[in-house]
């Protein structure tokens, strides 16, 4: 186990319900996603969090 | 071949597809017959301790016939066998859904997922759970008949709860709790105080399974115990969480069968009467 404060079924719930959106959102996934992104900053993260974690996912992106 | 590096001529023999199946019996016990490992349960390749549980399920069921057939213990408490596996096979049949997923995502969404947390997990420790956790936990019998009604269960800040398997702690170079226990149940005694050393030392000379029991003395000693830790006793108070007086008893395939806050090594013998004769219903 690693050391962090998610458990299993917050991480499992995250991965499914986004896996699930990019099905639902078919060829719009990437504007759905962009969206999505959009609003977590300004409603929720703030963007000194949303750019940590652009500069996150931006490795290994091949 | 290429992929490795080889030159080799080569031609495929034979190929099948292969379909993972999630199955369990309802009942691992009918009568005298049991039923264990793949005889009960059907579980796919997919990462999802197949044999891993069919040991698990040997290991569970060995302690219980070797305490019916040795030692006359109620033929009832083989029915805690089939209930405790067939409980953890069903877990196990829910868990495989989701490694088999991971394997072979059914669509794009997943796919992308898949991609996502296999590149999280090379530098965000958050994501790694998501890989390793289904294969390397053991289940837990929170709801296990054999676990003691009215102990101190709740009562504890940490620790290990019952029905959730014990874990080992390094004691100090090349030596580990573990290499005190052996295939009987275990006592583990959190001697708190001077008072304690002797109520342990009179309540063992009372004992009436001390036969079935290994005693292991932990943060003081007392006359009767079968082993002292005398060393790494901070961390084996952290890692169980008890930081005075207390008892944890262990059932012979290490999961927790119950733990007190006092010296009551009355309940914890009462509890193994209870196990013995009833069958461990609660």
């Amino acid at each position: 186990m690693t050391n962090h404060p998610i458990d299993m079924s917050t991480l499992e719930a995250a991965n499914d319900l986004i896996a699930e959106a990019i099905d639902a959102a078919g060829e719009n996934s990437e504007l759905m996603l962009a969206k999505t992104l959009f609003h977590l900053a300004v409603h929720s993260s703030g963007v000194d969090a949303l750019r940590q974690s652009l500069d996150v996912s931006m490795h290994d992106l091949d | 071949m290429g992929l490795i590096d080889r030159d080799v001529e080569w031609e495929l023999d034979w190929a099948t597809i292969y379909s993972a199946n999630t199955k369990t019996l309802d009942h691992y016990r009918h009568g005298r017959v049991m039923f264990a490992g793949d005889a009960a349960h059907l579980l796919p390749v997919f990462g999802v301790r197949g044999a891993n549980t069919g040991l698990q399920d040997a290991e569970n069921l060995a302690w219980k016939l070797g305490l019916v057939e040795g030692k006359g213990a109620s033929p009832a408490l083989l029915d805690s066998y089939s209930d405790e596996r067939v409980m953890a096979a069903r877990e196990i049949c829910e868990e495989a859904g989701k490694s088999t997923r991971l394997m072979d995502p059914p669509s794009r969404g997943f796919r992308v997922m898949r991609k996502v947390v296999l590149s999280f997990s090379l530098s965000e420790n958050f994501c790694k759970d998501l890989l390793n956790w289904r294969t390397s936990r053991p289940h837990e019998y929170l709801e296990s008949s054999v676990n003691a009604p009215g102990d101190d269960n709740s009562q504890f800040e940490g620790g290990y709860p019952d029905g959730t398997c014990a874990r080992n702690v390094k004691l100090a170079e090349d030596r580990y709790l573990f290499d005190m226990f052996g295939f009987r149940f275990q006592l583990l005694v959190f001697v708190g105080d001077e008072a304690d050393s002797a109520a342990a030392s009179r309540a063992l000379a009372t004992m009436r399974h001390r036969d079935l029991v290994n005693v292991v003395a932990i943060g003081g000693s007392f006359d009767g115990a079968d082993h002292t830790v005398t060393e790494g006793t901070e961390a084996v108070r952290d890692r169980y969480g008890v930081a005075g007086s207390g008892l944890y008893l262990l059932r012979p395939d290490m999961h927790v069968a119950g733990r007190w806050i006092t010296m009551d090594l009355a309940s914890a013998d009462a509890n193994i009467d209870r196990i013995l004769a009833i069958g461990g219903h609660k």
